[in-house]
């Protein structure tokens, strides 16, 4: 009984985490909802790579989602500051 | 047998964490709820490739602070939730793509295998040097802009 919950255990972990992950960041262009998503899809692809036996590229993995997930920050940031209306010179 | 159950229960709450992360309304409560995620997935990771899982925790050390740091200087404290809908089909489309992927998942590790030391090494240590350098560069933005 154990051994398909064993063999379907990565499976299903990387799913959800791909599947919330996209969802998040599809759902809004608001700052968080761009974090979560980056850092759900970032655990995800890990998690794979985990699965696979490539220890290594878990490693790259994380390092660009590090970086995804700063610039998803401040893209969020300027996207938020654009949309804020400018308030006229008195 | 012991392993196998702490791998189902870790990996039914990272399910369950990863779900909490999604759906919350508050910004905290949501960033917490997905280092929840990375925390369990460092300690299932632990089982089969303790470096991966300590590089994790790192990654998790750094993105953490800086990223509650950030929603919490900025206006962060109110999300929409996800529809329902969209979760399911995210999922369910999600699913249909990993499985047919399934057949090269292999936990099973090469037995005396090198495991890299320095490449792994330089390769924090690249990280760590890209976050200070783009640290340091926002940082002489926002001053440039004051």
């Amino acid at each position: 009984m154990s051994t398909p919950l064993l063999a379907a255990e990565p499976i299903v972990g990387v799913a959800v985490l791909l599947g919330a992950g996209l969802v998040t960041l599809l759902a809004s262009r608001h700052r968080l909802s761009l974090l979560i998503g980056t850092q759900l899809l970032t655990l995800g692809a890990v998690r794979a790579l985990a699965a696979a036996g490539q220890g290594d590229l878990g490693v790259l993995a994380l390092v660009f989602g590090l970086l995804i997930s700063l610039v998803a920050l401040r893209l969020a940031q300027d996207v938020t500051s654009a949309e804020q209306p400018v308030e006229p010179p008195p | 047998m012991t392993a196998t159950v702490l791998s189902l229960v870790l990996t039914l709450g990272i399910v369950l964490a990863a779900l909490k992360a999604m759906s919350e309304v508050l910004a905290h409560r949501s960033l917490f709820a997905a280092l929840s995620v990375g925390a369990l997935l460092a300690a299932r990771l632990a089982v089969d490739d303790p470096i991966l899982a300590a590089t994790l925790v790192l990654y998790l050390a750094v993105i953490g602070p800086v990223a509650y740091s950030h929603l919490r200087r900025h206006d962060a404290e109110i999300e929409v939730r996800v529809p329902l809908p969209a979760l399911i089909l995210g999922l369910v489309v999600a699913l249909l793509f990993i499985v047919g992927m399934a057949p090269t998942f292999e936990t099973a590790e090469l037995p005396g295998q090198d495991r890299w030391p320095t490449t792994g090494l330089l390769v924090l240590i690249s990280a760590v040097t890209l976050l200070i350098g783009t640290t340091l560069a926002v940082r002489i933005r926002e001053g440039r802009r004051q």
